[in-house]
């Protein structure tokens, strides 16, 4: 039996041209310019349980609302950039891949925001480091997606 | 949060445990080697966080390439230090803990063949990351 809002065949409902949002705490050190360049900060998809949170554009029909303060900024991904981060591997030790990790984004429905969802590793990611290698693929597709409402600072 | 103070002067700023460059880089040396850093609560990883920066730009400088400052932030809950460093499509990323320094090669999003993780920040593989960084060739 497929879970919660997954197809059949176990694939999220979430299309892969949807636009994720993710609010980016101003003067934080979670994104920076150099050379005029926005560059934003692995910090920017810190997460305990490694399953940073977004929010689907989509159901926010107003990025702002995805904001989690006053004076942070939106920024945006692409659903299916999010999932072609392939070759999530976990190595043993000795370096030889144990797990192979796929990305994908699910809905995560919470009190008062039906639009959360997630980014997840499938099976479940274990390993920091690996995990911070993906922080830095979801940074740059930040970057490539930009501002959907930047932050008071730069407003 | 304490952020080693580097992003206004891109120089890094001295505690009154490393008053001079040669004593800095013998107080890094030391706590580098083996497993020094753990077993000494003298110092912790804000000391080392300082003390590694020191070291980098001393190297970067002596083999005459610039200094950029990095961009640092602190995790509180891991008392982790985390410096980055981009030029173009290249970033340089470095983790310090009180346990160990973690230094990631970036020059694109394929986790499997556009990163690398640098496992032993010798003094040549920290030097030869700064090398790639501003270069894109290894020395």
């Amino acid at each position: 039996m497929s879970a919660p809002n997954e197809t059949s065949e176990g694939r999220s409902i979430i299309g892969d041209a949807e636009i994720v949002l993710r609010s980016i705490r101003d003067q934080s050190g979670e994104y920076t310019f150099r050379d005029g360049v926005l560059r934003v900060s692995i910090t920017a998809f810190n997460d305990r349980d490694r399953k940073p949170s977004v929010d689907r554009e989509i159901i926010r029909v107003i990025p702002a609302l995805a904001k989690k303060s006053d004076t942070d900024g939106v920024l945006s991904l692409i659903v299916s950039d999010v999932r072609s981060i392939s070759n999530v591997k976990t190595n043993d030790p000795k370096g030889r891949p144990v797990a192979e990790h796929s990305v994908d984004v699910t809905p995560d429905p919470i009190d008062g925001n039906v639009s959360h969802c997630l980014i997840i590793c499938r099976p479940a990611l274990h390993n920091e480091t690996v995990f911070k290698k993906l922080k830095e693929a979801l940074a740059r597709l930040a970057e490539r997606g930009g501002w959907r409402v930047p932050p008071a600072s730069l407003s | 949060m304490l952020v080693p103070e580097v992003e206004q002067t891109g120089n890094v700023s001295w505690t009154s445990f490393a008053t001079t460059p040669e004593k800095a880089e013998r107080v890094f040396r030391n706590i580098t080697s083996s497993s020094a850093s753990t077993s000494n609560p003298t110092y912790t990883a804000y000391h080392l966080s300082v003390l590694w920066l020191h070291h980098m730009q001393s190297e970067a400088k002596n083999a005459g390439y610039d200094w950029i400052a990095p961009h640092a932030t602190h995790d509180d809950v891991e008392d982790e230090y985390v410096f980055e460093w981009w030029r173009g499509e290249r970033k340089l990323t470095v983790y310090i803990t009180i346990f160990n320094i973690q230094i990631i090669k970036v020059w694109g999003s394929n986790i499997d063949t556009e990163m690398q993780i640098v496992i032993d920040p010798s003094r040549r593989l920290t030097l030869a990351a700064w090398a790639w960084l501003l270069t894109g060739s290894a020395l």
